[in-house]
């Protein structure tokens, strides 16, 4: 991926209005932007060449957007999608997210958002580019009976692995690498998901909720991720897991 | 036949008529046979010694060999003295040796010894034997062993004759038969009379019920039965009237139903078009006078029109959030989880704007509160949706609070403001779509009118309940009350449930008022 100079960006999109509107605010960024109007030549076109995002609609000709988005997940797990979509239903949201896509937009968007989006995710990557290389010199860290592979991506409760989402396990390692730091719900939301905009914040309620429910012997009294009451959550500082 | 299959009334009236006349008949045959029998009986009573004494007259003629002519003779006598006796001189084997009659009467030859054995050995009577002149035909016999020369044999007498064998005889002759034939006619006469009232009188009430049926089906649907009867008729008339009720309920509940969607639909577009009219006045604007506008102006113009689409967006949205949760097709992603954290990262949320108006947010929870059972999203929804309404509706410098209680086992959400207050006469409305208490302000406040709307109709998926106090110029309470683990999601039959166990809810389901 280019690094240095323009960033690359990929549209897959039927609706021809909106590259042309996106196009200007991209050119202003120092974005540039390539343009495909069907779902299997978009998908040709992200595994051909280097982009470092693609924006993608559900509702394509071709190929549905959702299976554009699987397939370039599973060959190339790197690249962040965003998606886009005027099908505001639940289950397209959540199908958007668990198919991998980093983030996703309902239409009528907002180019501001979007393009707040756009930076979020493409800051998200060098951070996380940072952390990997960070994490590859990184033993697990342990918490009594909790142990957390940042590098292979593993839990373990117990000695028994834990089975996180992405997000479950994105959220456990900021935790756990912070012990101690308190967090707010907003900060969770930026630091993990990137979203900035409102309407999307139970997500880290979810999140937190699920994670309690797969690392915590009792959710209804948390061990390791805790709530600091007028604030927001922390991973847990003690030292002594025995009692 | 074709009114017969139509009238129950005739069907039932004609299968009794006819099981009477076949009871009828039995009941004659019956009562002829045992007078019969009664005659036969009496007869070979009256007889059962003819035989012996017969035999001890006739014996001298026996003595040596069969006297054919002497014998005859005698025979002949007897029988003209009694026609209702017939003799017979039989050998052991049951073969006729001897008889007094037209031979060409005589039908058969032998005849079966065992009745005149059973008559020796007394046997209760009466014993019918084999009669000669009939191939199948049996009568009361008397008989007595005799000696015909050196061999043994039998005299056989068959009692009650020819005279006696059809019915009408016995009926001319017996008043005990006739008689008891006649009453036992009376009484299936007046049985069947009876009877044919009294289903007349059921199917009455059946044709009564039909008729009912029928106007209700073209349409009269006040029609009610007016059967009080405890029987099962009365029952079903009941039950037509119980359904009728129901339906005319639903019908009633249906057009209000329509009503509200037709009024719905008039505040929708009204609401939807306001915004669609500002935004073309503007744009049409900034089309026309493109070169003379100042820059400033401009850009003022073009703010507005940018709100506009806002508001327009999030009204879309809110609909089809609503249509979604009216038809359904939104059910809660069930999960236990902690409200009081929720509340408190809402209330966090809402900060910057109650500081822009001055307001103080106060967030309460007791430690040890249980988990709540819903969708985390929607029940997020539901509380931001009332402290962004409590917010537009508190003046400058006031308080919201928001609490979180255990209450039943589970969690109150309690949210109290120092707004300007709802009154009596409002206050049952603000759950209503498109309800602003406020006439004057409209969506541009950034108030749908759809978000209490909203709230309510997603406690009602999760089965629970919102409810509402307010006093003018004091200020609103509202409550929510997120569902508990043992009465939601974990449970399938949830749905039947959920309401039952917290049966304060459903009470404080309608708003209640708090009169000052």
């Amino acid at each position: 991926m280019a690094d240095d100079g323009q960033k690359q960006i990929l549209l897959i999109e039927d609706d021809p209005h909106i590259p042309k509107m996106l196009e200007i605010h991209f050119r202003d960024l120092g974005y540039q932007l390539h343009h495909e109007l069907d779902g299997a030549e978009g998908l040709r076109e992200a595994l051909d060449s280097d982009y470092d995002l693609v924006i993608l609609d559900i509702m394509l000709p071709g190929m549905d957007g959702l299976e554009v988005c699987r397939r370039l997940r599973a060959e190339k797990k790197s690249l962040p999608v965003l998606m886009l979509t005027a099908r505001v239903e639940e289950l397209d949201r959540v199908l958007g997210l668990e198919t991998g896509a980093d983030d996703y937009l309902t239409k009528p968007f907002s180019i501001r958002e979007l393009l707040a989006r756009i930076k979020a995710i493409l800051r998200r990557v060098e951070v996380v580019r940072e952390a990997a290389q960070n994490n590859a010199r990184q033993a697990p860290l342990h918490y009594g009976p909790l142990e957390i592979d940042l590098h292979r991506h593993r839990v373990a409760l117990d000695g028994a692995n834990v089975d996180l989402t992405t997000k479950e396990f994105d959220l456990l390692a900021l935790f756990a690498s912070n012990p101690g730091r308190a967090y707010s719900r907003q900060q969770l939301l930026d630091l993990v998901w990137g979203y900035q905009y409102s309407g999307y914040e139970y997500t880290v309620n979810s999140h937190i909720n699920r994670l309690r429910g797969k690392i915590e012997s009792d959710p209804a009294n948390p061990v390791f991720v805790e709530t600091v009451w007028g604030f927001g959550y922390r991973f847990t500082d003690r030292k002594d897991f025995s009692a | 036949m074709n009114w017969l299959r139509k009238s129950l009334f005739l069907k039932i009236a004609f299968i009794f008529l006819g099981l009477i006349a076949g009871m009828g008949a039995v009941q004659m045959v019956s009562t002829l046979r045992s007078a019969l029998r009664l005659i036969d009986e009496t007869d070979q009573k009256l007889n059962l010694g003819l035989a012996s004494d017969l035999a001890q007259s006739f014996q001298p003629y026996l003595a040596d060999s069969l006297n054919y002519g002497a014998i005859e003779s005698a025979f002949k006598n007897l029988m003209i003295m009694n026609p209702r006796v017939e003799l017979y001189l039989l050998d052991t084997q049951g073969n006729l040796l001897a008889y007094f009659a037209d031979p060409i009467k005589i039908k058969r030859m032998s005849v079966s010894i065992d009745p005149i054995r059973r008559l020796g050995a007394g046997e209760k009577l009466p014993i019918l034997g084999d009669d000669p002149r009939s191939v199948w035909k049996s009568k009361p016999i008397s008989a007595a062993d005799i000696s015909i020369g050196d061999q043994s044999g039998y005299l056989y007498i068959i009692l009650g004759g020819e005279d006696y064998e059809s019915i009408i005889s016995i009926l001319a002759q017996s008043t005990i038969v006739r008689t008891g034939l006649q009453i036992g006619l009376v009484i299936l006469l007046m049985t069947g009379l009876v009877g044919i009232g009294l289903f007349f009188l059921v199917t009455r009430r059946l044709q009564g019920l039909t008729r009912a049926v029928q106007q209700f089906k073209e349409g009269r649907f006040d029609v009610r039965t007016h059967d009080d009867s405890a029987d099962e008729i009365g029952e079903l008339a009941r039950a037509f009237n119980d359904m009728s009720d129901s339906i005319e309920s639903n019908l009633e509940q249906m057009a209000a139903t329509d009503r509200l969607r037709r009024e719905l639909v008039a505040n929708v577009s009204h609401d939807l078009r306001s915004p669609l009219a500002s935004i073309q006045g503007y744009v049409e604007t900034l089309l026309l006078k493109e070169d003379s506008l100042p820059q400033e102006e401009r850009r003022q113009l073009l703010e507005v029109v940018y709100q506009n689409i806002q508001g327009l967006g999030k009204q879309v949205e809110e609909l089809f959030e609503l249509s979604l949760l009216d038809a359904r097709q939104r059910e809660p992603n069930w999960e236990p989880f902690p409200v009081a954290e929720l509340v408190q990262d809402v209330v966090l949320k809402f900060e910057p704007l109650a500081a822009d108006k001055s307001l103080r947010l106060v967030n309460e929870a007791p430690p040890g509160l249980p988990l709540c059972m819903g969708d985390i999203g929607m029940i997020e929804r539901v509380i931001s949706n009332i402290i962004d309404n409590s917010i537009k509706y508190t003046a400058e410098g006031g308080t919201l609070s928001i609490t979180v209680q255990p209450v039943d086992g589970g969690n109150e959400v309690v949210i109290t403001d120092t707004g300007s207050g709802i009154s009596a006469e409002d206050l049952p409305h603000i759950f209503e779509r498109f309800y602003r208490a406020d006439k004057s302000r409209e969506w541009s406040s950034g108030n749908t009118g759809l978000g209490l709307a909203i709230a309510q109709r997603i406690m009602q998926v999760h089965h629970s309940s919102i409810s509402a106090q307010s006093e003018v110029g004091i200020g609103t309470i509202l409550q929510v009350y997120p569902p508990h683990p043992q009465t939601a999601g974990l449970d399938p039959h949830a749905h039947s449930r959920g309401r039952g166990a917290a049966p304060r809810r459903t009470t404080n389901c309608k708003q209640t008022t708090t009169v000052p």
